[in-house]
């Protein structure tokens, strides 16, 4: 093993066998000698040497658990894989049809996309007392692609918005949402 | 065995989440006699992390009281799925992190966004010995994600894989980040002439 191999151990550590092998160059250079011994100090220094709390932490601690009001809604996630519950989501089965429609029937819907467009733009037009307005293909594609992202955002919005009428007053919003699961997800 | 067991000569956590489950479930249900073991068990570890986190010893202490509090209230909703320390120690994290990021803010509003920069090395909170204090001032000038990715390996049993779950990055980015930390602090070891003893 040479020196640098030795370092690339000590940051990166390996197998016994590499630690043998460290160990074994080390007795015979001085250099990587001095740097297993620093390396092995910071290792226990770091692992031990942690700054003392405060003495009073604990009953500040208590003193604010005592105050604080654990919210009664404890809606259990659904005992369901993340998979699942993210498939539940009404944003990603309006995306998926979307997805499945565009594979499956793509000129037809985009066909209807550019009839609501055209007709849009004739309403608007007519509306607005002025010739038709044109849109060129680039800008036509850029609003469909901005439509494919839209549609879900708004689902998407539109369930959080439902949760309020699941939620009681004071209760943190998205109890109900996938990310919860391991209770760590704490607003 | 984990490849990184082979640096280090000891064991430091070994054991200290047994017996927790017990408390957990109790402070679950309710049991703040039950919590304030957990706080006892806890308290060094999470205070720690907070402060090589944070830098300041007070600010570190506002951490860990709102870690502990947001722990409490988020109990119930704890599921098992990680062990209490590490789920305990995500969230230090992430009231650590949050903290951080706001005195940088705040920091930085105060002196001008051009001098804005990360906050002052922390003044020890008790007395400790020469090496200890070395080591804190070099842990202190690792880049955030380092500081906490060391600071977590040590606290998380020497587990990769929990500190990844705690910090929410892939295994790969924080195995990056200790080994980049393993070689910041060892030259800066060297180069302070911190002696083996």
């Amino acid at each position: 093993m040479t020196c640098d191999q030795v370092d690339r151990w000590l940051d990166q550590g390996g197998s016994e066998a590499d630690a043998a092998e460290a160990q074994a160059h080390a007795t015979s250079c001085a250099r990587c000698s001095v740097a297993l011994a620093a390396a092995l100090e910071l290792d226990a220094l770091l692992a031990a040497d942690f700054a003392p709390a405060p003495e009073a932490l604990t009953e500040r601690v208590m003193a604010r658990v005592a105050l604080a009001r654990r919210t009664a809604w404890r809606l259990e996630p659904p005992p369901f894989d993340w998979w699942v519950r993210a498939a539940a989501q009404p944003s990603v089965a309006l995306a998926l049809v979307l997805a499945a429609l565009l594979m499956w029937r793509g000129d037809f819907v985009l066909g209807l996309a550019s009839q609501g467009l055209v007709w849009l733009t004739s309403q608007l037009a007519s509306a607005a007392a002025a010739g038709p307005v044109t849109f060129d293909p680039a800008t036509l594609a850029a609003l469909r692609v901005v439509l494919l992202i839209a549609a879900p955002w708004a689902s998407w919005l539109l369930y959080r918005w439902s949760e309020d009428f699941a939620r009681p007053h004071g209760a943190a919003r998205g109890a109900l949402g996938p990310g919860t699961a391991g209770g760590a997800r704490v607003s | 065995m984990k490849p990184d067991e082979t640096i280090g000569p000891s064991k430091p956590i070994a054991g200290i989440a047994a017996g927790d489950d017990e408390w957990v479930g109790r402070a679950r249900g309710g049991d703040a006699g039950a919590f304030r073991v957990l706080v006892e068990r806890y308290r060094t570890r999470v205070y720690g992390l907070a402060l090589r986190i944070v830098r300041s010893p007070p600010d570190a202490e506002e951490v860990a009281q709102d870690a502990f509090v947001r722990g409490w209230l988020a109990l119930p909703r704890f599921r098992g799925e990680s062990s209490f320390s590490t789920w305990l120690y995500r969230i230090a994290a992430r009231c650590a992190f949050d903290r951080a990021q706001a005195l940088k803010v705040q920091r930085g509003r105060e002196a001008g966004i051009e001098a804005a920069g990360e906050p002052a090395a922390p003044e020890p909170a008790a007395p400790r010995g020469g090496k200890a204090r070395q080591i804190e001032r070099l842990v202190a000038e690792l880049p955030p994600a380092q500081r906490a990715a060391v600071t977590l390996y040590y606290l998380e049993d020497r587990s990769v894989e929990q500190v990844a779950e705690t910090l929410g990055m892939p295994e790969n980015t924080v195995k990056t980040h200790l080994s980049r930390a393993r070689a910041t602090l060892r030259a800066a070891w060297l180069a302070r002439g911190g002696e083996p003893e």
